[in-house]
């Protein structure tokens, strides 16, 4: 994996220049090629390979890039050539990567611009992009109502192609259940893997969190994706307007100005306790807001994975 | 304080709208889809009630914009300082028929004209501003009287006297009057003639005989048209002498009773002397000789009236006439010219028995259709108005003068004048303004208010 790349500093100059906003992302109507654009920039100057396999056995050299980890530094080739090369490695035993996706109505917010949903499928695009070509194996679980999309986790671009064209075809509608997705997730996965679920987390909080920590404990690894619009977050509403439930249909008619001060508190109590839950349990937790490019969040979360990961095994 | 335009007051209803909304509708909320409702329930909140103070200010203020534009629809108006009370606020023109058959005798045993020109007179008195036109001809009148009108404010009408005999007015000459303006057609009954109408004209050329003298000579005809009670100041004098055939002077004929010349010899009326003196009359020479510019205005008139005839201008554009013989141009005046440019007739003042006349000196043939023309132009240009429709007693009906008439009620605002329904738009206008402002303010009101419930929530 990886080309050579020019050594020096300009990568990182260049990468900030390349990232995709969220809009330029949502207006790229092909996923597969959103995926491959979000990871392109992310693996520019990545300090670290993300996903690293545990029992790796060497494969090639490739001249050093800055930021490589010394750990993997050929010393020896260094000390005989005087020249700096990174060892790689493949990875015998590939990992596998279950992306558990919320599909269901209150994930097409907001209804104009780029939505929640659209902003999942890009991350789970990208991700499985990200999985399959460092040799992995991504799978893909969606639910929307009652509909289950399950595609198993392998590895090979033709499975990657077949499941970015099924992620692209999957429309959000009807509601979600959390503890039914995530425990069929942990439990297609037929190794211990990587549940990475993306949701808005909206629906039976109770249950979720008993999944997830259900699904930790089992083994898996766990992260807890939480997609939230830009405008859910910052309600931007004013006057007498009328919401109305994406899910259920409810309506509700407040003065939106008013309301806003309980919803921001509400909100804030709820991403706390998602939060609060995610490190109780010893899941990854991260908050992907759409306004955010999603390049952009997929490096700080997987970055923070990688430190996280760092620290336990230290 | 008068209003032009009452009909406008029907707008009045209107006002039921803003009521209605008031009462019934409610503000429409935007819809918004959300995610999930679970954290806005924590805000319940009833959506703001209606009725506050606010509101019913608002209510008052839309009825106002609505009656205050209904009222400058309505068109106030202030009749100008000094008008008298009573006055019919249109600006009129009465055309009197001045024709033969408005002599006869009305039951109140007045002569139809006199009763015609008494009613016109009130109805001028009554009116912003009037005029009252003579004619015998009243369709040929309204086209003028559209125009008169048309320089004026407020309500106008055309109104015409007549008994309406015959096609003295048709459809197509109203439609000359402007369709704002009213027409009103006020029959005047009149129930006999005082000397019945002679039917001459339509016995054929020769019936003629009576008035006009045909003398048969062998160098010539000499023709005479002398109405048969002549020999007074006011008698028409037509002189036509020439050689000529037979059907020559018939055709002359013809062209004179064209103009229905000879039938009209009502009393009262003035003729003015005319003298045609065609080549071979016996005095033509001596008439030329004594012959000067005319000066008279009348003879001015005629001489327009000549002129502007359009069978003489075609009769003479085909002649060829006769520019051998020398005459002294200085004193005569050309009246119609032939297409080549040369002078067809010439006009000249002269004396006839020891009266002031016109002479109209014909330089073609006397036979021919130019003579003709100009005999006929004479006749007509005498002031003797036409008269046919005298000889043919039918009488438009009721029916057809209502399908006529048409009611002056549309109004069309002074010219120049200030509108007086301006200022009350102004009004309107400024309402509207204050409408929408309280409207603005209420809006950003009810998060005071629902503040306000919070609080109350609270302490209880």
């Amino acid at each position: 994996m990886g080309r050579p790349h020019r050594r020096g500093g300009p990568r990182r100059h260049e990468r900030m220049t390349t990232a995709l906003s969220a809009d330029v992302v949502a207006a790229i109507e092909d996923l597969e090629l959103a995926a491959r654009l979000v990871v392109e920039g992310l693996r520019a100057g990545a300090h670290r390979s993300p996903m690293h396999g545990f029992s790796s056995e060497f494969q090639q050299h490739r001249a050093y890039r800055a930021g490589d980890d010394l750990k993997y530094l050929d010393w020896k080739l260094l000390a005989r050539t005087d020249r700096l090369y990174t060892r790689m490695f493949r990875e015998t035993t590939s990992m596998s990567v279950m992306l558990v996706l919320d599909a269901s109505a209150s994930m097409s917010f907001p209804e104009t611009g780029l939505s929640a949903w659209r902003y999942a499928q890009v991350l789970a695009a990208s991700l499985a992009h990200l999985v399959v070509s460092q040799g992995d194996a991504a799978g893909l679980l969606a639910m929307s109502g009652e509909r289950l999309t399950f595609i198993p986790a392998k590895g090979g671009r033709p499975h990657l192609r077949s499941l970015i064209a099924t992620l692209d075809r999957l429309e959000p509608g009807g509601d979600w259940q959390p503890a039914r997705a995530i425990s069929r997730g942990a439990e297609l996965l037929k190794r211990r893997g990587l549940v990475l679920v993306l949701s808005d987390f909206h629906d039976e909080e109770d249950s979720t969190r008993r999944e997830l920590r259900r699904a930790a404990r089992s083994g898996h690894d766990v992260s807890m994706l939480h997609v939230i619009a830009a405008d859910e977050r910052s309600f931007p509403y004013r006057g007498d307007t009328e919401f109305e439930d994406l899910e259920t249909g409810e309506r509700r008619r407040v003065d939106a100005g008013v309301a806003a001060l309980a919803y921001r508190e509400g909100l804030a109590a709820f991403l706390g306790r998602c939060q609060e839950g995610a490190v109780r349990d010893h899941i990854d937790y991260a908050l992907l807001s759409t306004d955010v490019a999603p390049e952009r969040a997929l490096r700080d979360f997987l970055l923070r994975r990688g430190a996280d990961r760092r620290r336990a095994s230290a | 304080m008068i209003w032009l335009n009452p009909l406008a007051f029907a707008g009045l209803l209107a006002v039921a709208v803003p009521i209605l909304v008031h009462l019934f509708g409610r503000p429409r909320a935007r819809r918004q889809p959300f995610p999930s409702l679970r954290f806005i329930a924590l805000s319940r909140q009833a959506p703001i009630r209606r009725s506050r103070p606010s509101d019913w200010l608002l209510l008052v203020l839309r009825v106002a914009v609505i009656v205050v534009a209904v009222a400058a629809l309505a068109r106030p108006h202030w009749p100008a300082a000094g008008a008298t009370e009573g006055r019919d606020l249109v600006s009129r023109v009465v055309v009197v028929d001045t024709s033969r058959s408005m002599m006869r005798l009305t039951s109140a045993g007045d002569r139809g004209l006199d009763a015609a020109l008494r009613e016109a007179d009130r109805l001028v008195a009554v009116s912003d501003a009037g005029l009252v036109v003579r004619t015998s001809d009243p369709g040929t009148a309204v086209a003028g009287a559209g125009e008169w009108l048309a320089q004026r404010g407020g309500r106008r009408e055309v109104v015409i006297l007549s008994d309406f005999q015959g096609d003295a007015l048709s459809k197509t000459r109203l439609a000359t009057v402007p369709q704002d303006v009213g027409v009103s057609l006020v029959r005047v009954a009149v129930i006999g003639s005082p000397d019945p109408i002679e039917r001459l004209v339509h016995k054929g050329p020769y019936s003629l005989a009576t008035q006009v003298t045909v003398t048969g000579q062998s160098n010539g005809v000499r023709w005479s048209a002398r109405p048969t009670d002549a020999g007074g100041d006011d008698s028409t004098i037509i002189v036509l002498s020439g050689e000529t055939e037979r059907e020559a002077a018939a055709a002359a004929l013809e062209a004179a009773r064209g103009r229905g010349a000879f039938a009209d010899r009502s009393p009262g009326r003035a003729y003015l002397p005319i003298v045609v003196a065609t080549p071979g009359f016996t005095g033509r020479d001596a008439m030329l000789r004594a012959a000067r510019r005319a000066t008279q205005p009348w003879q001015g008139s005629v001489l327009l009236r000549l002129r502007a005839d359009d069978v003489m201008r075609e009769a003479a554009r085909r002649a060829s006439p006769d520019t051998s013989t020398p005459i002294n141009r200085a004193q005569l005046t050309p009246v119609a010219r032939s297409a080549g440019g040369s002078v067809v007739a010439f006009a000249a003042e002269s004396s006839l028995e020891g009266r002031n006349v016109l002479v109209l000196f014909p330089m073609v043939d006397a036979g021919s259709v130019a003579s003709a023309a100009l005999v006929g132009a004479a006749i007509a240009a005498a002031g003797i108005a036409p008269v046919f429709a005298e000889e043919d007693p039918t009488v438009l009906p009721d029916e057809a003068l209502r399908l006529l008439e048409r009611p002056s009620s549309s109004v069309r605002p002074a010219a120049g004048g200030a509108n007086p329904g301006r200022w009350l738009w102004a009004v309107a206008v400024a309402l509207l303004g204050l409408e929408s402002m309280l409207r603005r303010t209420r809006r950003a009101h009810p998060a005071i208010s629902v503040r306000g419930n919070h609080a109350r929530e609270r302490v209880a």
